[in-house]
């Protein structure tokens, strides 16, 4: 079950390796490798988090961020997506979910380039220096997904 | 202090207000004993005599599959685990770390005593005019002061990324 505690391990500075597709829902195989810098805090008392994504050799000029708030009532999470090129000025519909047997699953319904599609979050194999994110889309309703973004997190290290 | 190794780091830090001693007093009495342990050598530490909030650190290793090992073995062992979060909550940047090889052929007065004054002379170069600019420095620097190492960008990849290094290449000179 869902706590205010599960991102607590995210609390930091990382390093990150990304993967990801080059194209989306069109059977490209062919992924982007890249390197990013994300650090997170906890904001609201504990009740929600905050971080960036910076990706200098991806796209120099590049910032994201994700907003997460944690509902104590749905005991469940709401992970916003935001950046500084995409979507400007607004925060992402946001992706739904919670953490269970140490998974945290997040979907929600989104339009991508005119297509309606199921976004899915996955946090898993979280240790308190690793941590693995990936995106999938799914465009016949979660039966079928395409993994398209795998971030392997590793805590950064500065001595 | 000897400065003889093969591969060498340069970490210059910028440190939050009045945190150097601080850092200082926690390196001297954990990280070098610890580092020595996973088979890393701490060549020295320095204070930035004109920047107050800026620590500067030389650590060297034998090779590039040492450096690896060693780094793996130290960052997830009880002597970091147990005091990074206190090292950590003294920096503002840590990122500011070159990775270096000694100049082939050169054969500098390897030791400093302690508390002496050092000089470091970092200038980017290309690759390849870096031979030529390694000879004029000498001729220049050599007659003039005591120098004690001279190094060069290893362009090696990082194996251990969780610390990163920068990507331009440079000339280093240390000397009295």
């Amino acid at each position: 079950m869902s706590t205010k505690h599960d991102f607590d391990f995210w609390f930091g500075m990382w390093v990150t390796e990304n993967k990801r597709l080059k194209k989306r829902l069109q059977g490209c195989t062919e992924w982007e490798t890249f390197q990013a810098v994300c650090t997170a805090v906890p904001i609201l008392g504990g009740m929600g988090n905050i971080d960036d994504f910076i990706a200098q050799d991806w796209k120099p000029d590049y910032i994201g961020m994700t907003l997460r708030l944690f509902n104590p009532s749905t005991k469940q999470w709401s992970l916003y997506w935001a950046s500084n090129q995409t979507s400007v000025g607004t925060l992402e519909p946001p992706v739904i979910g919670a953490f269970k047997d140490g998974v945290g699953i997040f979907e929600c319904d989104d339009i991508q380039e005119g297509q309606a599609v199921r976004v899915r979050f996955t946090w898993s194999e979280i240790t308190a220096n690793s941590a693995k994110w990936e995106q999938a889309f799914s465009t016949d309703n979660g039966a079928t997904w395409e993994i398209n973004w795998v971030m392997q997190h590793t805590r950064k290290e500065t001595l | 202090m000897n400065l003889e190794s093969s591969i060498i780091e340069l970490r210059q830090y910028k440190l939050h207000q009045g945190q150097r001693d601080v850092l200082i007093e926690l390196f001297e009495r954990e990280f070098i004993i610890g580092q020595e342990k996973a088979g890393m050598h701490i060549i020295g530490q320095f204070q930035d005599l004109d920047k107050p909030n800026d620590f500067t650190w030389i650590r060297a290793f034998p090779n590039m599959v040492a450096r690896q090992e060693s780094l793996e073995y130290f960052y997830n062992g009880a002597v970091w685990q147990a005091h990074r979060e206190a090292a950590n909550a003294t920096m503002i940047d840590s990122d500011n770390v070159l990775l270096l090889k000694p100049v082939q052929g050169f054969s500098g007065q390897e030791k400093l005593a302690d508390n002496e004054k050092m000089l470091v002379f970092i200038i980017p170069v290309t690759p390849l005019r870096a031979s030529e600019l390694i000879e004029s420095c000498q001729k220049i620097l050599e007659p003039q002061v005591q120098i004690l190492a001279m190094y060069i960008t290893e362009t090696s990849a990082n194996t251990f990324p969780q610390l990163p290094i920068r990507d331009d290449f440079v000339f280093v000179a240390l000397h009295e």
